[in-house]
């Protein structure tokens, strides 16, 4: 399964790498593959791949989680390169530039769903629903098994879709905000002022201190 | 249209303190007993190389929380509030900070609505 979805990638790679518009995508689309291996992403995924393994009762249970994240690497990668391939073959460049041009005008006024908290809520019910039909078809269409404790799961995908906002919020709020102002650099402004005088207290002992020592390496 | 030598010429009086609170008991001593109301306080990271610590065999500078209050005097006033500053945060004990002063080529003059300082609440 892995040298199956790995022959496209490399083939797709390969028509992206002969096209000159189609190069500058070649490493998004393979930095894609890296975003399944963080440290929440692994276990789901094996979990998930194992699960599905054992319950559809193919091969050995233990060893059908080997080369799953691999797997689940190559899927973004393929296709973001075959999204781009689709768009490069349908769309024109020109049209491409003048909806990047008049996305970015338009943006003066941004809709609910674009700005905080909003656009936070939106990203946390993308990251769980689409899990969570997925995994329902899978289990209603692949397997065709009556989901049970009904009541408990939704419950449950309403608390991990409220923290997912929750959380998405506390970084917007939280995070980003307070480092944004704090530590990045060019957040902040310089301005020349002649200096008149200044003064501060200077303890004796330190004064006398500070006259036999040698300050070179401080400059 | 005001030409920047119209402005009054001004000096900003710059004093970094540590981050105990005596910024805040400036800003009112300032406002309430010199009438001054173009100051401001800012929390900033202070790093003093005389207080680097030893850490994993390294000397370390620890950053630690200090305020820089800056104020806009007009420049026949500065010298006499250089020095209230100067006694009213204790700078001739010994505590950390410093105060320097500077010219300003101009500052817009600056003044509240009548009665908001009478105004309850800081």
């Amino acid at each position: 399964m892995i040298y199956l979805t790995l022959v496209p990638a490399l083939g797709l790679s390969l028509y992206a790498s002969s096209r000159p518009e189609l190069q500058k995508v070649l490493g998004l689309a393979w930095d894609c593959g890296a975003v399944t291996t963080g440290p929440v992403t692994v276990p789901l995924v094996l979990s998930l791949g194992i699960g599905i393994a054992t319950a559809t009762g193919k091969g050995n249970a233990t060893l059908s989680g080997f080369g799953i994240v691999t797997l689940a690497s190559l899927f973004p990668i393929i296709g973001v390169l075959g999204l781009a391939i689709y768009i490069a073959a349908s769309v024109p460049v020109e049209t491409i530039i003048l909806a990047a041009t008049t996305g970015s005008r338009a943006a003066a006024t941004p809709a609910w769903y674009q700005t905080t908290p909003g656009r936070e809520i939106v990203l946390g019910l993308r990251a769980i629903l689409p899990l969570v039909v997925f995994l329902y078809l899978v289990m209603k269409l692949m397997l065709g098994e009556k989901i049970r404790h009904a009541g408990m799961i939704t419950y449950g995908v309403i608390l991990t879709v409220m923290g997912m906002c929750i959380f998405n919020l506390g970084l917007t709020y939280g995070l980003s905000r307070l480092g944004g102002k704090l530590d990045t650099p060019g957040m902040g402004f310089m301005y020349v002022t002649p200096l008149e005088k200044a003064a501060t207290y200077i303890p004796e002992e330190l004064l006398k201190q500070l006259e036999h020592k040698d300050f070179g390496d401080r400059t | 249209m005001t030409l920047l030598q119209d402005f009054p010429q001004a000096k900003i009086i710059t004093c970094i303190l540590p981050d105990e609170g005596q910024d805040i008991a400036l800003l009112k001593a300032l406002r309430t007993e010199k009438g001054i109301i173009t100051a401001n306080t800012s929390q900033c990271r202070g790093f003093g190389l005389q207080l680097r610590r030893r850490y994993k065999g390294k000397r370390q500078v620890a950053g630690y929380s200090v305020r820089v209050v800056t104020v806009v005097v007009d420049e026949d006033r500065a010298d006499e509030l250089f020095e209230y500053i100067f006694y009213k945060v204790n700078f001739d004990h010994p505590c950390p900070g410093l105060i320097y002063q500077g010219s300003l080529l101009a500052a817009t003059p600056y003044s509240l609505p009548a009665g908001v300082l009478e105004e309850s609440g800081e």
